[in-house]
């Protein structure tokens, strides 16, 4: 089968065709660290279209189709498909331009790793002593600030990280998908690269004047780390296993409040 | 007598005691107190609202009277949140009996 791109998060690897040249060469340069050739989960036709309608704020939509598996993904006039992931094929009429695919594969991985025992979370990652420490929260809650001022440790995204249950250890991904950091190019050249570490802790950010850990409880931190999962879909079966998955992670990694004066010192905190 | 049945179109868990809830029309989660934590794992096995209110005399030793308003008050707010389904099939008889 011909595969013009083919793009792996979290070692999931999803194969499209149907790209123009022109298009595909600004694909592969945005996606460059994350192409791959492995056998894809998924197989995607793609038909590209050049209108955009650039006033419309469209909410994503995931709706679960009659057949087993099969699912319609829409955000407004930018992308509409079905996805079958019980036969790893899908369909998918998008606008041919960067953010339409950006978003696109946001809701796309979205969804596959449910089903592939993983979700994706709102949260910088940096890697320590080959360990994942994820920090998460809001827009504006200090993940690219901890991104930021831990530049001499290998970053996994200061926006989005893929997470995955491999045999009962949580690991963390890098994700293609960053925040205000891919406004510093140099930077994100040097730190977007696929990797992936056993997750240390999970930090939820509160920006404070002085550095303080403190321990969080399964519920408090459930329904936090809920609100921060990216997450796009209203079908009952994939709510509880998000539920499910969510519950199963905090019960095998630690998870904190971590209030935090925005300097290096944080560091000397974490566990 | 009054049946309730929770809604089938949610998804639930049990953390720690504490039950939480995503209605997914709303989006919303809602996270439940230790007695309506209880109450919702009563709904597994029993939909009448005399039984559940026997239990939970038992169990936390009140007055049937208080237990009462409670669990009304309760499934009151669920059945307004769509989070349960509230039957009374002697009034539906008594409806479909008078036309």
């Amino acid at each position: 089968m011909k595969k013009d791109l083919q793009i792996q998060i979290a070692d999931l690897s999803i194969a499209g065709e149907g790209c123009k040249l022109s298009f595909l060469r600004l694909l592969r340069k945005r996606y460059f660290s994350f192409l791959s050739r492995s056998h894809p989960v998924l197989f995607l036709t793609l038909n590209f279209k050049k209108s955009r309608d650039y006033l419309q704020t469209p909410n994503v939509r995931i709706i679960k189709e009659k057949k087993n598996g099969c699912f319609l993904i829409q955000r407004g006039d930018d992308f509409v498909g079905v996805i079958d992931l019980e036969t790893g094929k899908g369909h998918v009429n998008i606008v041919e331009d960067i953010y339409s695919f950006d978003s696109f594969l946001r809701v796309l991985f979205s969804l596959v790793l449910i089903k592939n025992q993983g979700f994706l979370l709102h949260s910088a990652g940096i890697v320590k002593d080959n360990s994942a420490y994820l920090f998460t929260g809001p827009s504006f809650s200090g993940k690219s600030t901890a991104v930021r001022l831990s530049n001499n440790f290998p970053i996994l995204s200061d926006e989005i990280i893929a997470i995955r249950n491999i045999k009962n250890n949580f690991l963390a991904y890098s994700t293609p998908f960053w925040g205000f950091s891919k406004f510093n190019p140099g930077f994100v050249r040097s730190a977007q690269k696929r990797r992936f570490a056993r997750i240390k802790g999970i930090f939820f950010l509160k920006k404070d004047r002085r550095t303080h850990l403190q321990r969080l409880i399964l519920p408090q931190a459930f329904r936090r780390l809920l609100g921060n999962i990216l997450f796009f879909s209203t079908d009952i079966f994939l709510i509880q296993t998000v539920m499910d998955l969510v519950n199963n992670f905090l019960e095998t990694v630690p998870s904190y409040e971590l209030s935090f004066l925005p300097d290096k010192s944080f560091w000397r905190e974490l566990p | 007598m009054r049946l309730i049945t929770k809604n089938k179109k949610i998804a639930s868990r049990i953390i720690e005691g504490k039950a939480f809830v995503v209605t997914p029309f709303d989006s919303t989660l809602h996270m439940f107190n230790p007695l309506a934590t209880r109450i919702w794992q009563l709904l597994d096995k029993e939909n009448r609202i005399e039984e559940i209110v026997k239990k939970i005399c038992q169990e936390y030793e009140v007055d049937e009277k208080i237990a009462r308003r409670d669990v009304n008050e309760l499934i009151n707010k669920l059945e307004k949140k769509k989070i349960v389904e509230v039957t009374d099939p002697e009034r539906r008889n008594e409806i479909s009996k008078h036309g």
